[in-house]
């Protein structure tokens, strides 16, 4: 009788192949073997977890998507408010600017005394070169007076109501305003038109006048006060057969984009009318 | 408050647009409106008390432009587009030139030829670029404030 029986050899075989194949498998030479034999197993597997994930992103999707438009929509309208307050502190910087330019400029001038306003619009007939301001005799505004910027003559107060005043503006065709030439010192007249152009008239033939000269205000007829710049010379006009030359005025203010004026309200216009001999 | 503050800071040249004188003139063109006198001389009460222009001649100027767009509207009564825009160039002369007259009669002249080349054309031309959408926005109004009835 054979001591070993067969079922035992069969074991014994068993054993051997396997701990062969460990050891194999451990020293890695089954590597190559094994890549052929679970690749199939890998791409079968990826295919099933996509089609899962497909499945889980069917059901889960519209509540991550109503999710995010939410979320988009919210930051659109943080977005659009944000906008609008940028633009609404821009605006405010402006007049800001504006104002502080304005008080500077009274500021330098402390023997008079000024208010502020708002150009709040424009005369609707176009004949005309008045503009509404948005303070009146509640504020101290009074007809006659004068309005000026920080760059120089406006015009002059010609009606008041209680919260509101026109002001003529110095372009406006039926304006005349006594001015000095800086330079020389010869007085002149300065008038208005109806195009909105400004001419220099009334300068004496033998006075040198040059483009770029400044003009002031001369106080002569008790308009005005004196020294306040209204504009500088663009071109001569000057004919030996002429009387007196002419010039064209550049104003020193922007008369068409003006946010702010100021009025100055110590300045009295005279009346010369009971010195005037009758007609 | 819009001619004021908007239309007359728009200007071509010198002239701007009458936004008054469109919205009477548009008005007037409309069949079921009644009051469109009232309306003019509410407008133009309005203009003259906040123009510097002399002796209410803006208010003059509109009642006039009423009383002839009306005339034009029994004529050309089948094309009111036609009508509006025939109005709205005679308006424009119309009343431009009261104003240049009343400006001379007050002691204010102002040369008559600068002011028609440089403020009466530009104003007229843009008139009339704002004649027809004025003229669809009155309508609109219109029939919001008198409905058509509708038989039942």
């Amino acid at each position: 009788m054979n001591k070993f029986s067969p079922q035992f050899w069969q074991r014994l075989m068993l054993l051997l192949i396997i701990g062969g194949v460990l050891a194999l498998a451990l020293g890695g030479y089954l590597a190559p073997i094994l890549k052929v034999a679970f690749t199939p197993l890998i791409g079968a597997q990826q295919w099933l977890s996509n089609k899962y994930i497909a499945v889980v992103e069917f059901f889960t999707m519209p509540r991550d998507v109503a999710t995010l438009r939410q979320l988009n929509s919210e930051l659109e309208n943080k977005v659009s408010s944000l906008e609008t307050q940028l633009i609404q502190l821009q605006d405010q910087l402006r007049e800001a600017q504006v104002l502080y330019a304005l008080l500077d400029f009274a500021r330098a001038r402390p023997e008079n005394t000024y208010v502020a306003a708002s150009v709040i619009g424009r005369d609707p007939v176009p004949f005309l070169r008045f503009i509404q301001i948005d303070k009146g005799t509640d504020d101290g505004i009074r007809h006659g007076m004068p309005v000026v910027t920080q760059q120089g003559l406006v015009g002059r107060v010609d009606a008041v109501t209680a919260g509101a005043a026109r002001v003529q503006l110095i372009t406006d065709a039926n304006v005349n305003v006594n001015v000095r030439l800086q330079s020389s010192g010869v007085d002149a007249m300065l008038s208005g038109s109806v195009t909105g152009e400004v001419t220099l008239n009334m300068v004496p033939q033998d006075v040198v006048l040059k483009p770029g000269e400044l003009i002031l205000t001369s106080g002569l007829g008790g308009n005005y006060p004196a020294g306040i710049v209204v504009g500088q010379v663009v071109t001569v006009r000057k004919r030996e057969t002429d009387l007196f030359q002419t010039a064209s005025i550049q104003p020193s203010v922007d008369l068409t984009n003006m946010p702010a004026v100021l009025v100055i309200t110590n300045f009295r216009p005279s009346n010369l009318t009971p010195l005037q001999p009758p007609k | 408050m819009l001619q004021s503050v908007i239309f007359s800071r728009l200007p071509l040249l010198s002239g701007t647009a009458d936004l008054v004188l469109l919205v009477i003139v548009a008005w007037s063109l409309q069949k079921k409106v009644k009051n469109a006198l009232v309306w003019t001389l509410v407008g133009g009460l309005m203009v003259s008390y906040v123009s510097a222009m002399p002796a209410y001649a803006p208010l003059i100027g509109y009642i006039l432009v009423f009383g002839f767009t009306r005339l034009i509207q029994r004529r050309i009564w089948q094309v009111p587009i036609l009508t509006m825009i025939t109005a709205t160039v005679l308006g424009t002369f119309v009343t431009h030139i009261l104003n240049i007259l009343f400006l001379f009669v007050t002691g204010d002249p102002i040369p008559f030829q600068e002011s028609i080349t440089y403020i009466t054309l530009p104003s007229a031309l843009l008139n009339l670029l704002l004649a027809l959408p004025i003229f669809v926005l009155v309508t609109d109004l219109a029939k919001w404030v008198y409905p058509e009835e509708v038989e039942v």
